[in-house]
């Protein structure tokens, strides 16, 4: 659905039914994403036009919400994460037939794009091409904390691979949780936001 | 016909016939290196300063290790294949590799890098800042050392290698940082990775598994090198590059019987000279250096018999981890502070216990000596700890032992607390944890360290004459 246009729900919201997904209880949880679904489709179509954002890095962690809040704000609509906590476990399911045992290691370490620290590292950034083709991203923001050196290794090459194959800029920020740094992230984001709208 | 290079090169050794010899080489190099006149008299000033020059052995070092610069420097337009290995380093991997194929460049870029611009230049900083520029930024805590070779890379000091080889068995970070050589010059990379498994206070047992992860490793580098280089690794090359290697560790541990004297007869920036380029080349730098030392030795021995030395007799003796690489003043300014070094931690060999499984490939017999043998670091953090403080109670009449861990090589710094309370638990001797960089001293140069050195050198002194 986060591929459509217009976007059925805000990337804000999504990220914190995932993150709520960490925690509720499972049966829960499915009954209200199931009646979420249904309540999505039926409501009117969503407003805003704003860039499509595919927002990746290291860590996006359960109340650490300033560069999604952030691109909302300055008008950008996140379309899709990619984070080692985020949506990455989902893209594939564990076969339940055979060797269970087997089939969970097969889905952890063959399935499941690894993450940076993984070598070599391109499975994920042609992943990350992939999801900014398929969600019809106009930017991406790149997002990693501070002292995740794989990430901020990756970050300095993959804007070249990413222009290469889609296009598409990329703008990186780094964060050490540090609240005095939402305004320096504000103006990057903001300006990014503009400098991508169509 | 002399030109401006020649003085620092016969103050780093070089014979006069050697120079000639060598002119066009030199010149490309120097002229890569962005090495004028000026250059050389800082070079002069910074040798004479940090280096004991009245030593031919000493001088000889100096030189080998330029010789070595020069190898790398020219390799590629000299029609060489080329191989880069990554620290720290199993060595045998990348002498196997040396010794099996004429005209391939086997070395650790970097060290060697540190070795010559750092220690003899002291113009290391502009090749820091462009491994900055591209892709190792400052502030993150990554590692100096490959922000030289990258740095070296993208200046065009250094060529791109053929193949090159990550020590993704200790380090995470300098592998990734083979990534960024394989999408930036297509390098294609060999990732050895391992598993520093073992629960705290199991050393030197390990999981035999880990030999046979790691070994197979090793052999599947074997593999790559035949599938990229072209060439298979010959298994025998190692019994005929035996003789060399030891004949080379059998006179650098003379030197560390003659080191054992006291008053300490030269500083260990001499020394290191000699122990790392054993480690971070497999051509010239190796041939060369143990003609050096073989030079070195005697002289060594006079100064012992005439009671000369370069701290007081009597002077508290400490163990360091290892000399900076780059920078051979930070040593220096220990041992000004009235303390001698007659050792380094990584240079005691203990003799490891027996094999207890009977590997059957290279690889596993390589990756058993290592986790077995070694310096305790390949085996696991306990390890590290563990044969530090065994290093003390093997080295009589240590009095202090400075950890001056690598701040941003997450293997050695995040056991620096832990490292410090074994020690001095285990053998009573006061530790001081020393944050430092062995590769750039822009941050962590012998000023900013003075204090806390000057301090523990007066209580090691209060404390000997206490005792």
């Amino acid at each position: 659905m986060r591929k459509s246009e217009p976007l059925p729900l805000s990337g804000r919201d999504f990220i914190a039914l995932n993150h709520a997904s960490f925690i509720a209880d499972k049966e829960f949880m499915v009954d209200l994403l199931e009646s979420l679904v249904k309540e999505l489709r039926k409501q009117a179509p969503g407003s805003g036009n704003g860039p499509r954002i595919l927002l990746t890095g290291s860590t996006l962690a359960q109340g650490d919400y300033k560069v999604p809040d952030i691109i909302e704000e300055a008008g950008g609509r996140v379309v899709i994460e990619e984070f080692a906590e985020g949506i990455r476990p989902y893209w594939e399911e564990v076969k339940l037939e055979g060797d269970l045992m087997k089939n969970l290691a097969d889905s952890y370490f063959m399935q499941r794009v690894p993450p940076a620290w993984f070598r070599p590292g391109r499975e994920r950034l042609n992943f990350l091409v992939d999801l900014a083709r398929d969600f019809h991203v106009d930017g991406v923001i790149w997002y990693h904390l501070m002292y995740r050196e794989s990430y901020k290794i990756e970050s300095y090459y993959f804007p070249d691979i990413l222009k290469r194959e889609t296009g598409l800029r990329m703008l990186t920020v780094e964060s050490d949780y540090d609240a005095t740094e939402t305004g320096p992230l504000q103006t990057r984001i903001e300006t990014f936001i503009e400098t991508i709208r169509r | 016909m002399s030109n401006y290079y020649d003085d620092l090169l016969q103050l780093c050794g070089w014979e006069i016939e050697e120079i000639e010899n060598e002119r066009p080489r030199i010149e490309k190099t120097f002229q890569r290196l962005e090495l004028g006149p000026e250059d050389m008299e800082t070079a002069d000033a910074w040798v004479r300063q940090n280096h004991d020059v009245t030593l031919m052995g000493v001088r000889k070092l100096l030189g080998a290790w330029l010789k070595e610069l020069i190898d790398l420097i020219l390799a590629k337009d000299e029609g060489k294949k080329i191989v880069y290995y990554s620290f720290p380093t199993v060595v045998r991997p990348g002498m196997l590799i040396a010794a099996s194929a004429e005209g391939t460049y086997v070395g650790g870029p970097d060290v060697i890098l540190c070795h010559t611009m750092g220690q003899i230049f002291n113009k290391l900083t502009p090749i820091l800042e462009a491994g900055e520029e591209n892709g190792l930024p400052p502030g993150h805590a990554l590692c100096s050392i490959w922000q030289v070779k990258v740095g070296a890379l993208a200046k065009g000091i250094i060529p791109p290698p053929d193949m090159a080889i990550a020590s993704s068995y200790f380090c995470d970070m300098g592998s990734k940082a083979d990534d960024l050589l394989a999408e930036i010059y297509g390098t294609p990379i060999e990732y050895v990775d391992g598993t520093m498994d073992s629960a705290w206070g199991e050393y030197p047992d390990y999981l035999p598994e880990r030999a046979e992860f790691l070994g197979a490793q090793f052999n599947q580098l074997f593999d790559k090198v035949k599938e990229v280089m072209g060439f298979e690794v010959d298994f025998k090359a190692w019994d005929k590059m035996m003789p060399t290697i030891r004949q080379y560790f059998g006179d650098l541990y003379r030197i560390f019987e003659l080191m054992q004297a006291d008053p300490v007869p030269v500083s260990s920036v001499e020394v290191e000279l000699a122990s790392i380029l054993a480690v971070a080349c497999t051509g010239r730098g190796i041939a060369e250096g143990a003609k050096a030392i073989k030079i070195l030795i005697p002289e060594i021995e006079k100064r012992v018999e005439e009671n000369m030395g370069v701290a007081e007799k009597g002077a508290p003796r400490v163990m360091i981890v290892l000399p900076s690489f780059s920078d051979p003043s930070i040593v220096r300014m220990i041992e000004n502070t009235g303390l001698a070094i007659p050792i380094c931690a990584l240079d005691v060999r203990v003799q490891p216990p027996p094999p207890k499984v009977q590997h059957n490939t290279v690889g596993e017999r390589i990756a058993d000596g290592e986790i077995r043998g070694g310096v305790g670091l390949f085996h696991s953090s306990f390890g590290t700890c563990h044969r530090m403080a065994a290093n003390l109670e093997q080295v009589k009449g240590i009095d202090g032992f400075i950890y001056n861990y690598q701040f941003n090589c997450r293997p050695v710094a995040q056991v620096s607390h832990s490292l410090k309370r074994w020690v001095e638990e285990k053998t009573g001797v006061p530790c001081l944890s020393l944050e430092n960089d062995i590769g750039d001293s822009r941050s962590y140069s012998a000023a900013a360290m003075r204090t806390r050195v000057e301090t523990f050198a007066e209580m090691l002194k209060t404390r000997k004459v206490a005792n």
